[in-house]
């Protein structure tokens, strides 16, 4: 190659030189300004896409399983992997990348499948997700959840039994498993089981006799070690716990942030009272929820 | 490391910008346009350009702050124009039966004749070219500001080049 070609040094190569002025003249030299009313995206995501997660989650497996040997949206160094195919990297972490929608960093050890579109099967291991399409697109399965991306970055491990923790960077990423959900916002964290499905979300920054006591559901210990910003995890406990516990669960609720429902209310589960307590929390107002297939309804 | 700490000085525009600084992403709009534009330019025609590198910036600002490694921020950046571009070919499909064909620009014929034959050429060459000839930066500013190695710059250069001089060669236009 000549070096004028690499960095425009003598001897002038004539036919690079005429091409280079010539195509100068579609060079761009003005300043560019982002207009005055580019937003950022919202915080929590648009109805229409949560609505479309609904549906998404509805149809489940269906939709998850992807037609064998079409092409997937994934590639990896290059490769455009299948839909239906199983990947294990041993000892080698693996990128997957999909230019329009995100990267997905698959661990050591770890075993996932690629599903239709660019939904994944965690069978076992960790990923890292690193997700820019709009929320609700990106599903990934695992024994004991689904996790539905909200518009965020995760990770994202599941053990040799199925069990797994969700930890959450930026954006919400909902957890669920039949009846069962979880919504874990920036900072927190969640714990599943194949038997029982998504835990309680809770705080990474807790005290650790905090999160010890949520792993082990010790309510007393839960409620007695809880900070305002740990009402939280208090909210998801609300409807896992028994109707006798629960009134107990609200009156520390309310001891940490102030909130207008009615304590009877709270007890039945009424979905007004548990949006009122929802909205106490200052993450979120209560609506987008309530566009999600919510157990409360 | 020569061009460590003009990465670095960027990761902290990514930063800042990802908090709502407008004016430091207005910075990585002006240090990294003639990247995007260049992106845009292997792909589309270039009366649509400007349009397409509006809407790349702004996609780029709403999603910024779940861009998790600021030293990613090109690399990302680029990923977004060309998905820009190919989504431009999928909405140019569908409206073809209902958009007039535009015009070439009228002073740059010849201009466009090269670009046309550059953009006939694989991919993997065309982004590369058009830094170097369009852009006018050298190969190891290409190698920096594309975060490929010198050797990838200097194949691509080498291989495009020896191409493009056989397309316009061939077609009469050297």
């Amino acid at each position: 190659m000549s070096d004028y070609l690499w960095n425009r040094t003598n001897p002038v190569d004539d036919d690079i030189q005429r091409w280079e002025q010539t195509l100068s003249s579609l060079r761009s030299n003005r300043r560019y300004h982002l207009p005055a009313d580019a937003r950022r995206d919202p915080r929590h995501p648009p109805y229409a896409a949560v609505a479309a997660a609904a549906l998404l989650a509805v149809l489940g497996p269906l939709l998850q399983r992807g037609t064998p040997n079409e092409p997937s949206r994934w590639t990896s160094e290059g490769r455009i992997l299948r839909q239906g195919q199983s990947l294990d990297t041993r000892q080698q972490p693996i990128l997957l990348e999909a230019e329009d929608f995100g990267q997905v960093r698959v661990g050591e050890n770890t075993r996932i499948r690629l599903g239709r579109s660019h939904n994944l099967e965690l069978k076992q291991g960790r990923l890292h997700a690193l997700i820019w399409a709009p929320p609700g697109q990106f599903v990934v399965e695992t024994p004991s959840a689904r996790t539905i991306d909200l518009g965020c970055q995760y990770e994202l491990e599941i053990d040799a039994e199925g069990a797994g923790l969700l930890t959450v960077e930026t954006g919400w990423v909902a957890f669920e498993h039949g009846a069962r959900e979880s919504f874990i916002p920036a900072g927190a964290a969640c714990r599943t089981n194949p038997t029982s499905g998504p835990g309680v979300p809770y705080y990474q920054d807790a005290p650790a006799s905090f999160r010890q006591a949520v792993q082990s559901n010790d309510i007393p210990a839960i409620l007695a070690g809880a900070r305002p910003r740990d009402a939280l995890t208090l909210w998801h406990l609300l409807a896992r716990v028994s109707p006798s516990e629960r009134g107990a669960v609200f009156d520390r609720f309310r001891t940490l942030v102030p909130v207008n429902a009615e304590r009877q209310a709270v007890v039945a589960l009424e979905p007004v009272a548990l949006d009122q307590c929802w909205n106490a929390l200052n993450l979120d107002s209560a609506e987008w929820w309530r566009k999600w297939k919510r157990p409360w309804r | 490391m020569p061009f460590a700490p003009a990465a670095s000085a960027e990761e902290e525009l990514v930063r800042s910008a990802s908090q709502g600084d407008r004016a430091a992403f207005e910075e990585l709009y002006n240090r990294n346009a003639r990247l995007v534009r260049a992106v845009l330019l292997a792909r589309v025609a270039i009366d649509h350009v400007e349009d397409l590198m509006q809407d790349v910036f702004i996609q780029a600002y709403r999603q910024l702050p779940r861009l998790r490694t600021p030293a990613a921020f090109r690399g990302w950046l680029m990923s977004i124009a060309r998905n820009r571009a190919a989504e431009h070919h999928r909405e140019s499909r569908r409206n073809l039966a209902l958009a007039p064909t535009r015009q070439p620009v009228t002073g740059h014929e010849e201009a466009v004749i090269i670009l046309d034959a550059i953009r006939k050429l694989p991919e993997a060459y065309r982004e590369t070219l058009i830094l170097r000839l369009v852009e006018g930066m050298t190969g190891p500013e290409i190698a920096d500001r594309a975060n490929l190695t010198p050797d990838s710059v200097r194949v691509n250069l080498s291989r495009g080049m020896k191409l493009l001089r056989e397309k316009l060669t061939l077609g009469g236009r050297k």
